[in-house]
């Protein structure tokens, strides 16, 4: 009866080993699915900008596949939303890294949730492609490591403010204002237009006023911009705040420029204003759809199959977010799914002539991985319901 | 450079109608807290329905301002009806229980997550219906919805006040808040008026909340700070006196707006600190305990 036993249960083993053998031989075609993972807002605070850089994320994807793909083999998008919290942005990272195996990552949207992620990346030797947050610390935490980790196909704030700056002086605006809201992002922006301002000699006269995302009122604030009669406001405000500011000014009366940062083309920017509220407001932008032919048959592509998402509802996101993934897959083709392999590549890169972005043909060195810089980005100002460049 | 009296009334004027809508909320916490001694944690997620809900109808449906108003404060109270059943009868068992304010607050999660898949994540704007142009009192600009929102608010929390204190149903009410089981002896239906209360503090909620959209946009989220501060509103003044609720709730807008014009850094800070200053000295709040005897 033992050894009977024994016997039954060596053979079990046995099974089991064969089980896993088998197994085991069908393991290494399981690993080697291609996969790009995405770490997004698609809900929360900067959705907007989420959705967005789906669209142009699966155009590039698709476009890639349907050319096919890498040595015949489709690479798979994994998709995750961090809700615009860092959290869960970590969560997500760590999950693409450890269980999804993925050769890269693109996003975030949100620089709190960067901040937040781009330890990992780095740690885990991960390209990550940042293609909307703006912080100036998510490239330059990393930027003198022997091996950097993390690029950018996004105007960061310091280039932003910088082109703000260069209006004011050729408009030659003497008394600046200074706002910005009470998140992280917002409270960089104001360090970096502080330190902006202070390099081109130019006077703040009101500020910095700080503002709650979701304050309904800002006279309080304004009145002190008028009280320092101001000429020129630098707001860091995403779209509501931003539509609260104007509707304050009119409360009280004040008519200045003012300008936000590429927060303003968001779409919902008009939604929330309508056309009177947000007539003369400035932002900044990379990217407009007429600025080179490659820019217009990208704006026709997604108008068209993405009509039932809104087609090209936020134009600068959704290309910015179109180069980003095609840069990446470029890097594919000459190296194979090896992550690390992939971020030598991306440095290397120096025929990427179909950008729709203006980014160079060589986007990328080991000295600076903001592809786009400062002669990338302009003023643009709403006029009757469309941005125009401001002149 | 500004004379302090201008901005002073500009904070006035911009104050009021922030604190009217606090006061509105508020109103709701003190009419369930007196009845049954628990509170809707969920007052804000209320409010957000109401607006969201409003806004289908006033916008999507095209159905006019006023249609808009009362199909919030139909759907709020259904709401409230519901609640009372789901969320506080079943935990109210004892009279000591604190199960409450996990089952509101657990409705108010509910509520928003559900806001969400129906209406989306995004701000949406709710155009009022008095139009986008300023009005100038004195020197003070402000939105015609504003002035809207400080009247109707104002009113219905008057309103509110004659129906407990003269309505056969109001004193009821009353009755029931002031003594449970002398109430249920007189025979007034306990069960009913607290249902009753619940219904009245949703509807406040769901007033609230069309009131206040064209000002703030309407979206899953626009509930919570609302929520909190009327919450703040109601303690600061007095949980059990109506009048007192209404001068907290004008009293905290007009705090925040006043500290503002001195330091937008540290506006909502000051405005707090003063709350706990006030409660330290007036533990029942600026008109808490003294009028509860009179009822």
């Amino acid at each position: 009866m033992n050894t009977k036993g024994v016997c039954v249960g060596l053979k079990a083993i046995a099974l089991g080993l064969v089980v896993s053998l088998v197994c085991g031989t069908s393991s290494p075609v399981r690993a080697a699915e291609l996969k790009i993972g995405f770490d997004l807002s698609l809900t929360g605070g900067t959705d907007d900008y989420g959705r967005a850089a789906r669209m142009g994320a699966l155009l590039a994807l698709k476009e890639y596949n349907d050319k096919g793909g890498y040595k015949g083999q489709k690479v798979e998008a994994v998709i995750y939303d961090d809700e615009t919290k860092p959290a869960k942005g970590v969560e997500n990272v760590t999950r693409l890294i450890s269980r999804d195996k993925v050769f890269a990552i693109v996003g975030p949207v949100n620089s709190g949730v960067a901040l937040a992620i781009i330890d990992i990346a780095q740690k885990s030797q991960m390209p990550l492609m940042d293609t909307i947050a703006t912080a100036e610390p998510i490239i330059q935490r990393y930027q003198s490591a022997p091996k950097c980790y993390v690029f950018r196909v996004s105007l960061n704030d310091g280039i932003q403010t910088s082109f703000m700056v260069d209006h004011i002086q050729k408009k030659h605006f003497q008394r600046i204002g200074l706002m910005h809201d009470s998140t992280g992002w917002g409270q960089s922006g104001r360090d970096t237009a502080l330190r902006e301002l202070k390099e081109a000699k130019l006077p703040l006269v009101a500020g910095p006023e700080v503002f709650d995302q979701n304050d309904t009122d800002m006279t309080a604030q304004l009145t002190k911009m008028k009280d320092g009669n101001v000429d020129f406001i630098i707001a860091y405000s995403l779209a509501p705040g931003g539509v609260q500011i104007a509707k304050s000014m009119q409360k009280i009366g004040l008519r200045v420029p003012w300008t936000s940062t590429w927060g303003f083309t968001a779409p919902n920017f008009l939604k929330l204003g309508g056309k009177e509220t947000v007539e003369g407001v400035m932002a900044v932008t990379s990217y407009t759809p007429d600025h080179s032919a490659n820019a217009k048959a990208f704006h026709a592509k997604i108008e068209q199959e993405y009509k039932d998402q809104g087609g090209d509802f936020f134009p600068v996101a959704t290309a910015q977010t179109y180069d980003g993934t095609r840069l990446i897959l470029r890097a594919l083709d000459k190296v194979g799914p090896d992550p690390v392999k992939i971020r030598d590549a991306l440095e290397e890169i120096d025929d990427f002539t179909e950008a729709v972005t203006k980014m160079k043909p060589h986007p990328f060195t080991k000295a600076n991985h903001e592809s786009l810089g400062r002669d990338t980005g302009f003023l643009v100002i709403w006029r009757n319901g469309k941005l125009v460049r401001a002149e | 450079m500004e004379a302090i009296g201008v901005k002073l009334w500009q904070a006035l004027v911009s104050g009021l109608s922030v604190g009217s809508i606090y006061a509105l909320i508020a109103e709701g916490y003190y009419i369930t807290f007196i009845t049954t001694g628990a509170l809707n944690f969920g007052q804000g997620e209320f409010l957000m329905i109401g607006a969201l809900f409003g806004l289908t109808c006033y916008i999507t449906l095209g159905f006019p301002y006023a249609v808009a108003i009362f199909g919030a404060v139909l759907l709020t109270s259904l709401m409230g009806i519901g609640l009372e059943r789901i969320a506080i009868r079943p935990v109210m068992r004892h009279a000591l229980s604190l199960s409450w304010v996990l089952s509101t607050v657990a409705v108010s999660i509910i509520l928003k997550n559900a806001a969400v898949q129906l209406w989306g994540p995004e701000q949406i704007k709710f155009p009022s219906p008095f139009g986008a142009g300023v009005v100038h009192i004195g020197s003070a600009g402000i939105f015609p919805q504003e002035l809207f929102i400080i009247v109707a608010a104002i009113g219905t929390v008057i309103a509110l006040q004659v129906f407990l204190k003269r309505a056969v149903l109001g004193k009821a009410l009353m009755a029931v808040a002031f003594n449970r089981n002398a109430a249920a002896v007189m025979g007034i239906n306990v069960k009913r008026m607290v249902v009753l209360a619940f219904v009245l503090s949703s509807a406040l909620a769901g007033i609230g909340g069309v009131l206040v959209a064209p000002i703030t946009f309407a979206w899953a989220y626009m509930g919570t700070v609302p929520g909190i501060k009327a919450f703040a509103a109601a303690i600061f003044g007095g949980l059990e006196n109506p009048i007192g609720i209404l001068i907290g709730g004008l009293v905290i807008g007009l705090l925040e707006q006043v500290f503002g014009i001195i330091n937008s850094n540290i506006k909502e800070g000051i405005t707090f600190l003063t709350v706990l200053l006030i409660l330290a000295i007036r533990p029942s709040g600026l008109m808490g305990r003294k009028e509860i005897k009179k009822v």
